[in-house]
């Protein structure tokens, strides 16, 4: 039993809340920023306001609250957990007012959609929403998916109170030796891209007619969306806006390498290359996109005589599975396509969802290498019947170095794969006592507990209440990887109470 | 006789204003413009087909090697159409912020899997007229916004003041404790 919050840990994780939220308010300047460059003075005092209550609410739990010097592991958990709620409903507050989302509650599912780098969008006419709005939602994708604690760790945090926080957000391998560098590499990694990125895209839709300030805008939007593996386009038809075959190869690439982890960027950033050949978790996820993709071909059966040819086929599928497999979301066909394609092909994609990306990469889902160290446990335990008694059976695998099988390792993947396997069941069977049908339901809890952002059609502004506000939790809860959200629900139950 | 070819005449005249009825209705419904809902859910039965379709142009001109691209908008649904280089389409406004783009009727060939691209659903236009022209929208505020930015300026702009007045207060009760003897700074 978690032992019960007192009044302490109230008061350091309220301290660190507000200086949480005084971050969250300076973030968003920059697209308050961005609309008084643009001349956008509709969107200004939309930003404004919301600048306004984040400092007000940062200036209020820092005055209850007073300084304190260190953050323990399980308040540095609260805590993360807390910032994620508070950062989601303050950054709602300038979607909200500018009167393309129909509830308050809608606004949210967008913020956490993108902070959790989901993708699922409840946005009202998206080709009219400013451009400093539309930067919002989509560096909100870039801010979350490295991770909001991530940018506080630079700024905010001394000691070993950062390790506790950088836990705390689903990462559990230090890149280097210091928790502030391997924020600031993180950081490094993903501003480089960026720039390559956003430099890349951009001159592909120069090359395509589009005017050089539009083309930045999309690139540095699509680069957001697709590195942090959020799924989110500034216009509604998503990729198949852009009708660019090499425009999608390079979103194919850049959501790949945020879908790899950041030990593996590190090991290409210091030269060695020969990890990208040798890594156990890339060589699952390799394997784990092939046996999906097959899967879900074989549910096309006769269907496959609709399309013109093979390159159209394969531009179509594989596209969406890859997307899918690495937690992006993008699309390059209709959601009414989409869910007209067979139960078996849906199947082969959920299987992808859920499965996920790599640990500490931008991606959801259950991880590759949690797959990967079950088949090499159930691979142990095979071999140990089969040789002689006595013989010493010990399954390795090589992760930036080669590392034995361990039963705490085994624990720990198998604990983190039933819990998703019992988030995408909960919002499967909910979908379901709504009318939905089953695999459209599963499909789209999938979809949010993985962040990943494909939709079979279930997410929509009309979808019951109860099943949006369950979608957030789901999207929370994956993002966090479960442990942060226990112990918050400790903390919510005991605080106060010594 | 004279009675009869009356009679006949009368039934003449009917029987050419039915048939005259009819086929207006039936062109009438030939030219009918599809919703775009429509077309995308049952996309299969609409493959190959010459559809005309309504709505507002939106976005940007993207231009490809053979003709060019422009995406329509009809509520919440949108389809790209394609215009091939010889009919470069004449585009006053194209919808996006601030900007309502032209709406217009299109007619074209509707692909569920385009066999020249090769991608997800387009219209290949064959013809287009402009409905309503676009034109720029102004910008609005709320005076209720406005109102609340100036009330949570000041009460932000107390806070911090208040803030910054408790810390300092509190830094010297700390250094007061710490120089007293008897404090407790152990």
């Amino acid at each position: 039993m978690i032992p019960n919050f007192s009044r302490e840990d109230i008061s350091t994780v309220g301290y660190y809340l507000g200086r949480m939220v005084f971050l969250l308010g300076f973030l968003q300047g920059l697209p308050l920023l961005l609309a008084i460059v643009l001349q956008e003075w509709a969107a200004v005092p939309d930003f404004l306001l919301s600048v306004e209550l984040s400092l007000i609410l940062g200036a209020i739990l820092s005055t209850l609250f007073p300084p304190v010097e260190e953050i323990n592991w399980r308040q540095g958990m609260v805590l993360v957990a807390l910032t994620w709620l508070v950062a989601m409903f303050l950054s709602a507050l300038p979607l909200y007012l500018s009167g393309h989302f129909l509830s308050y509650l809608d606004a949210c599912f967008e913020c956490m959609s993108a902070y959790a780098t989901t993708g699922l969008v409840l946005v009202q006419d998206l080709d009219h929403l400013s451009t400093a709005h539309n930067f919002w939602r989509h560096f909100m994708c870039f801010i979350g998916g490295q991770g909001i604690i991530l940018v506080a760790v630079i700024f905010l945090f001394r000691g070993s109170g950062a390790f506790r926080v950088y836990v705390g957000e689903a990462r559990d391998a230090r890149i280097l030796p210091n928790v502030r560098t391997t924020a600031y590499f993180i950081w490094l990694v993903s501003c480089f891209y960026l720039v390559l990125g956003s430099g890349l895209l951009s001159g592909c839709l120069v090359l395509s007619g589009v005017n050089l300030p539009r083309a930045l805008f999309h690139g540095i939007c699509i680069f957001m969306a697709g590195w942090d593996t959020a799924g989110f386009a500034p216009q509604s038809l998503n990729i198949l806006y852009y009708h660019n075959a090499a425009f999608e190869m390079l979103t194919i690439i850049f959501f790949l390498l945020g879908a790899i982890s950041f030990t593996v960027h590190y090991s290409i950033w210091t030269g060695h290359f020969r990890e990208l050949k040798e890594n156990y978790e890339l060589k699952v996820l390799l394997g784990s996109i092939v046996v999906t993709y097959v899967l879900a071909l074989a549910g096309f059966g006769h269907s496959v005589s609709r399309y013109p040819g093979l390159w159209s086929f394969f531009r179509s599928t594989f596209y969406q599975l890859v997307s899918g497999h690495t937690g992006v979301g993008f699309s390059n066909i209709t959601v009414t396509e989409l869910a007209g394609w067979s139960q078996l092909t849906l199947m082969g994609i959920i299987f992808a969802m859920g499965l996920g990306g790599c640990t500490n990469s931008t991606s959801g889902g259950i991880k590759a290498l949690r797959t990967g160290l079950f088949f090499k446990s159930v691979r142990q335990e095979v071999r140990r019947f089969a040789y002689p008694e006595g013989a010493s059976i010990q399954e390795r695998f090589h992760h930036q170095r080669n590392l034995p099988v361990d039963d705490r390792q085994m624990r720990v993947a198998l604990t983190m794969a039933v819990c998703y396997l019992a988030l995408y069941l909960s919002g499967a069977l909910l979908g379901t006592l709504f009318g939905y049908d089953f695999v459209p339901s599963l499909f789209e809890s999938v979809s949010a507990s993985a962040n990943v952002g494909l939709s079979a059609g279930l997410t929509s502004s009309n979808m019951p209440v109860l099943l949006k506000i369950w979608y957030i939790f789901q999207m929370w809860c994956g993002r966090l990887e479960f442990i942060p959200i226990f112990i918050l629900g400790r903390f919510l139950l005991t605080a106060g109470r010594e | 006789m004279k009675r009869n070819f009356s009679f006949l005449l009368t039934i003449f005249i009917a029987l050419a204003a039915f048939v005259s009825v009819s086929l207006a209705e039936h062109f009438s419904q030939n030219n009918r413009s599809l919703s775009l809902r429509e077309l995308l859910t049952n996309a299969n039965t609409y493959h190959g087909q010459v559809v005309t379709l309504q709505g507002e142009l939106i976005g940007d001109l993207i231009r490809a090697p053979e003709g060019f691209w422009v995406n329509l908008l009809e509520g919440p649904n949108c389809l790209g159409l394609w215009f091939p280089r010889e009919m470069m389409p004449r585009i006053g406004q194209l919808g996006r912020y601030q900007v309502r783009g032209d709406i217009v009727e299109v007619q074209g060939t509707f692909f569920q899997h385009c066999p020249l691209h090769g991608t997800g659903p387009d219209l290949h236009v064959i013809s287009m007229k402009v409905v309503l022209p676009g034109y720029e929208e102004k910008e609005y505020f709320f005076r209720e916004e406005l109102i609340a930015i100036v009330l949570f300026g000041t009460i932000g702009l107390c806070s911090v003041l208040l803030m910054r007045m408790l810390k300092k207060k509190r830094q010297g009760s700390t250094r007061r404790q710490n120089s007293f003897p008897g404090g407790d700074s152990a």
